[in-house]
C-alpha cells in the first residue's frame, strides 16, 4: 500500500478548511461591506476646509507647520482663513477652540474622566459603530468644524472616529495630532469629570 | 490478530483525548465568536497591528478581519466533533504560532494595542499586548500538537468513520 494516499488526503482535507475559511469570509465581507454600517479603514480625505473668520491664538501667524495645512495662492493674502486639512497641529487646534467650535476627546473613558480639553464631548469608533446614533452626536453641528483628539503618537483613535463620523454628514473633521497631552502641556484649557461623557451616554 | 484478541485501551486516555480537543477546539470557537459579535473591533485591532505595507494594506487587513474568524470557527468545530481532528490540530498549531509572531513583532516595535484576540474580554491576560499573550498563544499551540500527536482518540466522529 502506497503511503503517499494518506498524505495526500490530508493535504486535501487542509485545502478544504483553508479554501473554506476564504470562501465564507470572502462570502461574509461581501454582504458587510454592502450593508448600512460596513468596515470602514481611514477616513475619507476631501481635500483642505477653509475656515472663515480665524485669529490665530496670541496673535501669532495663522499658518501652522503641519503638511497638511495646504495653501491656495492667496491664502496669504486672505486674513482670519485658516485652510485645514485633516491632521491640524496645536496652534490650529487651540484657533479652533477660541472660535468656539466643539472638541471630541477619543481617548479610553478613564483617561477623559481624568482630564480633557475644555468643554470637548466623548465620543469612540465604537459608540459609532454599535448601531444606534449616539446621543452626543445632536450637540455636534454637521457643517461646522469638529475637533477630534486622542493620546498623539501612535494613537489612531481620533483618526477612527472621524472615520466613522464622516457617513454621519460631517464635513469639516479635524484630528488634533499632538493629542491631549501636548494641549495640557501647553497650559490650553483643562476641565476634569466624567459629567460630560455620562450625560449623552443613554 | 485480531481485534477481539487486542486489549482494550483504557477509557482515561480517549477521555484525556476528548478534554484536550475541548479546550483546543472550545477557546478557538469562544475566540471566533467574540470576534464575529464585533467585526469592526477586530478590524481596528488588526489595523492596529501595521502589519500589512501598503499599497495592499487596506485589502489584507479586510481579508484577515472576516477569513480569520471563519477559520477559528471551522477549525474549533472539527477539533470538537474529532472530525479530520490531525489535520485541524495541525492548521490549528500553524495559526496560532503564526499569532505568536505577529505578537512578538508588537512587542519588538515597542507598541501599545490590545490584541482583539478575545474582542473586548480579557482571557487570562490583561491590558495591552504582552509577553503573557505570547506564552498563553504557545500554551495553546502546544495543546493543539498534542491533539496533532496523539490523535481524535475513541470519542470522535474520526473514530466511528474507520
Amino acid at each position: 500500500m502506497t503511503t503517499h494516499g494518506p498524505a495526500r488526503r490530508a493535504a486535501g482535507r487542509v485545502s478544504l478548511i483553508v479554501a473554506a475559511a476564504l470562501i465564507v469570509g470572502l462570502l461574509h465581507s461581501w454582504i458587510v461591506q454592502a450593508g448600512a454600517n460596513p468596515i470602514r479603514l481611514r477616513p475619507i480625505e476631501s481635500g483642505p476646509t477653509v475656515i472663515p473668520g480665524a485669529t490665530a491664538a496670541a496673535g501669532q501667524a495663522i499658518d501652522g507647520d503641519d503638511p497638511d495645512d495646504t495653501e491656495g495662492p492667496d491664502d496669504g493674502d486672505s486674513q482670519g482663513e485658516l485652510v485645514l486639512g485633516l491632521d491640524i497641529s496645536l496652534e490650529d487646534a487651540k484657533a479652533l477652540f477660541d472660535m468656539g467650535y466643539p472638541f471630541v476627546d477619543a481617548r479610553p473613558p478613564d483617561e477623559f474622566d481624568e482630564s480633557h480639553v475644555q468643554g470637548a464631548f466623548y465620543l469612540t469608533a465604537d459608540m459609532l459603530t454599535s448601531g444606534d446614533e449616539p446621543p452626543v452626536l445632536m450637540m455636534l453641528d454637521p457643517s461646522l468644524p469638529v475637533v477630534v483628539y486622542c493620546t498623539g503618537g501612535d494613537c489612531e483613535a481620533s483618526h477612527d472616529v472621524v472615520t466613522y463620523l464622516q457617513p454621519f454628514g460631517y464635513t469639516s473633521l479635524h484630528v488634533m495630532v499632538d493629542g491631549f497631552p501636548a494641549w495640557r502641556d501647553a497650559g490650553y484649557p483643562t476641565e476634569i469629570g466624567p459629567e460630560t461623557r455620562l450625560e449623552f451616554e443613554h | 490478530m485480531t481485534d477481539a484478541a487486542a486489549p482494550s485501551k483504557p477509557p482515561i486516555r480517549d477521555l484525556t483525548l476528548l478534554a484536550l480537543r475541548i479546550v483546543v477546539g472550545g477557546l478557538f470557537v469562544f475566540a471566533a465568536t467574540v470576534k464575529l459579535n464585533d467585526l469592526h473591533g477586530f478590524a481596528e485591532a488588526v489595523k492596529g497591528f501595521k502589519l500589512f505595507p501598503a499599497p495592499l494594506g487596506d485589502h489584507l487587513i479586510l481579508v484577515t478581519t472576516f477569513a480569520m474568524p471563519w477559520a477559528e470557527l471551522i477549525l474549533g468545530a472539527l477539533l470538537l466533533l474529532g472530525l479530520w481532528t490531525r489535520e485541524a490540530a495541525a492548521l490549528t498549531t500553524l495559526l496560532l504560532l503564526g499569532f505568536c509572531v505577529a505578537l512578538y513583532s508588537v512587542i519588538a516595535r515597542d507598541m501599545t494595542l490590545t490584541c482583539g484576540c478575545f474582542g473586548k474580554i480579557d482571557f487570562i491576560c490583561t491590558g495591552p499586548v504582552g509577553w503573557c499573550s505570547v506564552v498563553r498563544n504557545l500554551v495553546h499551540a502546544a495543546l493543539a500538537v498534542a491533539v496533532l500527536a496523539l490523535g481524535p482518540g475513541r470519542w470522535s466522529l474520526d473514530a466511528r468513520r474507520r
